[in-house]
């Protein structure tokens, strides 16, 4: 599918993934099954009935105990060549060396402190960052590959590209030309510099990029402000879901800082919308989780 | 609680999940996907339809089924291995072609509110579409290929089925593209696979067999000759072959000299074919000694020469144990296949092909990717949710047909439901479900009635496929009755002697007695001039069954419509409340 090369590659990485949620256990599965060299899942709640629903892991018999450690054997199973451990422990409390020996660091209904301080280290260490979180029907996924070079095809008429600038975070480097079905190409090496994910909670300069006018502003989806307003709120993951409450109206105003802050237009806020996430704020369900998930480098 | 966070999201909704019954057609991948997902939303019976067994190479993307279910059914080893995290639904497993009308008849059906497809074929797609049409059940289609995907609720006559868009053929070559003028690897890999191997290795070949002069698609006389010629030979070089010695390989050089160079000369001398084209070279060169050659590294042409000699002896003393078919997986095999191409590429100056390449193309084999699956898996779960809404007119405008995007900067795009096209041949046509006792009426009982009912003016034509059960020139099956001529889960085609009214699809059900259904039959539209496209290039057949190269079996890459990707990501696009979106920065 992506060549011998990548599998390798792929063979050869080490990927640490932080907290065992819904959208968690979707991507180790596909971890497991993409045949990745070693994985490594930390976690350190325990089993609560809520997760027989959105954990495929475990069963009912493995209530109150350590989640990783009740997954573990399950996850296993499903390719034994993969180098697996799980940990109790809380990431938080790691030392830095802790994270030194991964190729990869993915992590699941993380918070803004969490986020940021997460992020901070694998910045630090130079290691691609990928953070993903659900509430209920709503989620999001963050990427931070620091600079990542890919390659991107683009037909080269009416407007060939050249080499330099292509967008405030990316770079043509190099171009070659190809012809492919009869159709003139570009293959162009593009570099892309991420920005920390800290940044996007105050910076609006690339969402003035993308969304220049504000008719292009009003494309922006309502549930934005909404995602990032939830993310000030301490994580609730492993708490049970009936005990956590989110108030509508901190939300809104949550929202409407988000809002003024990036510049937003004022009717990006649908209280509708502010209403429904607070009720589903930090809910796991499985096929939004599916569909949700991502794949590795 | 075990739902709590389902009780939280959906509110008093979660019940409804609980009180429905839904079926999914196929447990492969996708099905191993959305059976978990199913699983999870606690849908209160789930029924799980596959016909069959579970496969080594399945292992790496169904991630329900481990090494020791190999040769095990789909439908009941995915059944057994939920069991741990089951907690609400019933499951049902069943082992068995969704075709069979014997085994899946129309009440069958019936009992399901939704109808779930993870197929990997047009065909049974088709097939369940045409039951979601009679039965108005609502479908959720869905189907990946590679990293692309897509998901298409359908409404019967509401929104677009399954058929309302043409699907792409799998792609076929003409026979003189593959036998004389080959120009891509793909021509050779299929000479070397589906034409040099059957007729070397290949039962004998009978007279039906035999390349016909009306087979090859070319007014070039002496083309048609030198391939009729060629033909009778190889049917000499097979005696060849079922005669060699063990330790024999005097019989390949004959083979090498007939196919790569006597042949070769043979078109050359057919001038005309080569005054566009670059002409073949015939081979000239002489194997050398070989050890194990790397499958991911091209091999030079003497290697290749080298092989060709090993695979075709080896398979020559093979025969006498049995027959031998191709198989990607049997090295012989696909050794010879690798061979026989690139020789003949070589001849050809056709870039020549890696072993580990040739596989992936002779062995038909489309990468499938877990996530992609689990991805679609999701968002055909998530599009059942829509099936709950009150009316039918929310039901169509909140649901989203969701497809991969080709866009760097989304993943996925969404667009509403299209209407039914009026032109679609399934979904267009009147159609409903007559209950009968077929051992108790005539052919001319049902055709009294059916006229009576819908109000034919004179006579009426009954087919059944393209089997004609009655019109007013064949008369003789009218005092049958109906259970000698039709059975249960049979469509009968009513069309209008007098071409007044619309014909009528009539799907037979079994019953007590004669109940026919409730349709109104509108006059006849007068079709539009049908359009000649019939006549491409690439129409003529050479075993084309298993010769699509990219794309759409394992998916839907037909129905896929010019959507936002091409009309920038959101003209006209409206964000409602339930809709995934992936926003990115």
């Amino acid at each position: 599918m992506w060549g011998i090369e990548a599998q390798t590659r792929m063979r050869g990485s080490r990927v640490l993934v932080v907290n065992l949620t819904s959208v968690g256990c979707e991507i180790v599965k596909n971890l497991m099954l993409g045949g990745i060299g070693a994985i490594t899942v930390i976690d350190s709640f325990k089993v609560l009935d809520q997760d027989l629903n959105a954990n495929f892991f475990i069963d009912k018999t493995q209530v109150g105990q350590p989640k990783v450690l009740a997954a573990e054997a399950r996850i296993r199973d499903l390719n034994p060549r993969v180098n697996l451990t799980v940990s109790t422990d809380n990431w938080q409390e790691k030392p830095k060396d802790f994270f030194l020996s991964y190729n990869l660091v993915v992590a699941t209904g993380l918070d803004k402190t969490q986020l940021t301080r997460l992020n901070a280290i694998t910045r630090k260490l130079k290691i691609p960052f990928y953070a993903t979180g659900t509430h209920g029907l709503y989620g999001y996924i963050f990427v931070d590959l620091i600079e990542h070079e890919s390659s991107v095809k683009y037909e080269k008429y009416p407007t060939p590209k050249k080499v330099g600038p292509l967008s405030p975070t990316s770079d043509i480097v190099s171009i070659s030309e190809v012809v492919e079905n009869d159709v003139e190409l570009q293959n162009c090496i593009v570099k892309t510099k991420f920005v920390p994910l800290s940044d996007i909670f105050t910076n609006n300069e690339k969402l003035k990029f993308y969304f220049p006018t504000p008719r292009k502003l009003k494309k922006i989806s309502p549930v934005l402000p909404i995602l990032l307003a939830l993310l000030e709120i301490p994580s609730q993951i492993g708490k049970p879901i009936e005990d956590v409450a989110i108030d509508a109206k901190e939300l809104s105003s949550k929202v409407a800082e988000v809002v003024s802050r990036l510049e937003l237009p004022e009717e990006i806020i649908r209280p509708d919308l502010v209403g429904r996430l607070a009720q589903q704020a930090f809910c796991e369900f499985q096929p939004g989780a599916s569909a949700e998930q991502l794949c590795g480098p | 609680m075990y739902d709590s966070h389902l009780r939280k999201i959906f509110g008093s909704q979660t019940d409804q999940f609980r009180q429905s019954k839904v079926l999914m057609v196929g447990a492969g991948g996708i099905g191993c996907e959305l059976l978990k997902d199913l699983l999870l939303m606690n849908y209160g019976e789930i029924h799980i339809l596959d016909l069959d067994t579970i496969d080594l190479s399945n292992l790496n993307r169904q991630f329900l089924f481990r090494q020791k279910d190999i040769k095990k059914s789909k439908a009941m080893t995915a059944q057994q291995a939920v069991g741990h995290f089951n907690h609400a639904s019933k499951l049902v497993a069943h082992h068995g072609n969704i075709m069979d009308t014997n085994m899946f008849p129309l009440s069958f059906f019936t009992q399901f509110d939704i109808i779930f497809n993870a197929l990997d074929n047009l065909e049974a797609r088709f097939y369940v579409n045409k039951i979601a049409l009679f039965t108005k059940i609502p479908l959720i289609e869905s189907g990946t290929s590679g990293l692309k995907g897509q998901v298409q609720p359908i409404y019967p006559y509401e929104t677009e089925c399954f058929a309302c868009i043409p699907k792409e053929q799998p792609k076929t070559f003409p026979v003189c593209t593959i036998r004389s003028t080959p120009s891509k690897p793909i021509h050779c890999i299929t000479w070397a696979k589906n034409f040099l191997f059957p007729q070397l290795f290949g039962d004998d070949v009978s007279d039906q067999d035999k390349l016909k002069p009306q087979d090859i698609e070319s007014d070039n006389k002496a083309e048609i000759e030198a391939l009729l010629k060629e033909s009778n030979e190889l049917l000499d070089l097979k005696v060849l072959v079922n005669e060699a010695a063990p330790g024999d390989k005097g019989f390949v050089s004959k083979i090498i000299e007939k196919i790569f160079e006597e042949d070769i000369e043979r078109l050359l001398r057919i001038e005309t074919l080569w005054k566009t084209r670059e002409k073949p070279e015939p081979l000239n060169c002489e194997p050398v000694k070989i050890k194990s050659l790397d499958g991911q590294k091209l091999w030079t042409v003497e290697e290749n020469l080298a092989l060709f000699i090993n695979s075709t002896s080896k398979i020559a003393q093979r025969l006498k144990q049995g027959p031998v078919e191709f198989d990607k997986d049997d090295e012989d095999t696909l050794d010879f296949v690798v061979s026989a191409a690139n020789l003949r590429s070589y001849i050809f100056h056709i870039p020549m092909k890696t072993k580990f390449e040739i596989k992936q193309i002779a062995g038909n084999i489309i990468p499938a990717v877990a996530t992609t699956n689990a991805i679609m898996a999701g968002f055909s779960a998530l599009s059942s949710i829509h099936a709950f809404h009150a009316t039918m007119q929310e039901k169509v405008s909140k649901s989203k047909m969701v497809y991969d995007s080709n866009q760097p900067s989304r993943f996925v795009n969404t667009s509403g439901l299209a209407p039914k096209n009026p032109k679609c041949p399934a979904c267009s046509v009147t159609r409903g479900i007559i209950s009968i006792d077929l051992s108790k009426y005539t052919v001319d009982g049902l055709r009294k009635a059916i006229i009576d009912k819908y109000g034919y003016s004179d006579d009426i034509g009954i087919a059944e496929g393209t089997r004609l059960l009655y019109d007013y020139d064949f008369d003789d099956n009218l005092e049958i009755k109906l259970d000698k001529v039709c059975s249960y889960g049979n469509v009968l085609f009513i069309s209008d002697a007098d071409d007044e009214l619309d014909s009528l699809e009539l799907l037979v059900d079994k019953g007590d007695k004669l109940e026919l259904p409730e349709l109104e039959v509108s006059a006849k539209v007068v079709p539009e001039e049908k359009k000649e496209e019939e006549d491409e290039e690439d129409d003529l057949i050479i075993e084309g069954d298993d010769l699509i190269m990219e794309g759409d079996i394992n998916g839907l890459d037909g129905p896929k419509r010019k959507a936002e990707d091409d009309m920038g990501p959101a003209k006209k696009r409206k964000y409602t409340a339930d809709e995934v979106e992936v926003i990115e920065l």
